[in-house]
């Protein structure tokens, strides 16, 4: 068989049976592949599969769905509480004076006069009938009045410092608040305005207005103070 | 010895390139499959022989295989599974070729 001529006619037969053989092989794959030619055992075994599955499928889509509801509660009760978080801090900072506000509220001013009495008492003075009528914020010539402002003469009694920085005339006294209640409280008979301007022919000018902008303090450090923990009852 | 097998590589290779087929035509091509395995075998078995002869093993490789195909149409069509018997016949002779070409290598 070795030494023998393969003829032509052989090869080309071998030719054509490869063709048919890749041929069928291809057309048997498309339909292994194919459910029409599947038989109805294998057809009931992958819809069986396939309903299984399904019903998989539908329980993770419920189970995925309570998830994010749940999630999304959470984060609505994480919103409300970043909310309540916000709000009492910018009380909380307005009361501390850390950050500029705007409202409503009364300028009390008190021109250069030739009295020479008005001293840094009468500041103070003022500023706490101002509190007291109702005041949320004050601020004098432009300092923010917070829990650490100092109000003070200076060594020979002439000038006014507001933490340690001397201002002159006029000084500008402002309060946010209730308009009116602040007016009347301030300028009360017998009142600190009321005597100033009888008394001592202080020619204070009180006006009230609409959208006052009170400046910022910076923010108190606290280095020494420490929160006390109270200890648990033993 | 290896140009058939080149020629059968070739037809593989066209066979895979081709588009493939209607699923409808398999079960011919089936048929037509083995009834050219068949005329292969056979020719190499007259080749084996010393009987061999062109034009008999290509007229008998071109009409058994469209017979073939053609007989399982038929068959389809008039409701008798004819492809059986060609799928029969063929494998029958098949194994017959395959014992006779295994004598003549042992014989060598």
């Amino acid at each position: 068989m070795s030494g023998k001529k393969w003829p032509l006619t052989l090869i080309i037969a071998f030719a054509c049976l490869g063709l048919l053989l890749s041929l069928q092989f291809k057309t048997h794959q498309a339909m292994a592949d194919d459910l029409n030619y599947q038989s109805n055992e294998t057809l009931a075994a992958v819809a069986k599969n396939l309903t299984t599955k399904y019903y998989q499928l539908i329980q993770e889509v419920w189970d995925l769905r309570t998830q994010l509801k749940l999630l999304q509660q959470s984060a609505d009760q994480n919103k409300t509480a970043l909310e309540a978080m916000t709000r009492e801090q910018q009380k909380l900072n307005i009361a501390l004076g850390t950050i500029p506000v705007e409202g409503p509220g009364i300028v009390i001013t008190i021109p250069e006069n030739d009295q020479n009495y008005f001293g840094y008492q009468d500041i103070v003075d003022i500023v706490n009938e101002l509190w007291n009528s109702g005041a949320e914020a004050v601020s004098v010539n432009g300092f923010r009045v917070t829990n650490s402002t100092s109000i003070m003469p200076d060594s020979e009694f002439t000038a006014v410092l507001i933490n340690g920085v001397r201002i002159s005339y006029p000084y500008t006294i402002k309060a946010i608040g209730e308009p009116n209640s602040l007016d009347k409280g301030i300028s009360i008979p017998f009142g600190i305005v009321d005597n100033l301007r009888t008394l001592f022919k202080i020619p204070i000018l009180i006006e009230q207005e609409e959208n006052l902008r009170l400046p910022s303090a910076s923010a108190p450090t606290f280095r020494y103070a420490q929160t006390v923990v109270e200890k648990a009852a033993e | 010895m290896w140009l058939p097998l080149l020629g059968l590589i070739i037809g593989i290779v066209i066979g895979i390139q081709a588009p493939s087929l209607p699923q409808a035509y398999a079960q011919y091509m089936s048929v037509a499959v083995l009834a050219a395995l068949d005329s292969v075998f056979g020719g190499i078995r007259a080749g084996m022989e010393k009987k061999f002869d062109d034009t008999i093993f290509i007229t008998g490789f071109f009409s058994n295989t469209l017979l073939a195909a053609g007989l399982a149409y038929i068959g389809e069509r008039i409701g008798v599974a004819l492809y059986t018997a060609a799928i029969f016949a063929f494998g029958v002779r098949i194994f017959q070729n395959l014992a006779i070409i295994r004598r003549h290598i042992l014989k060598k």
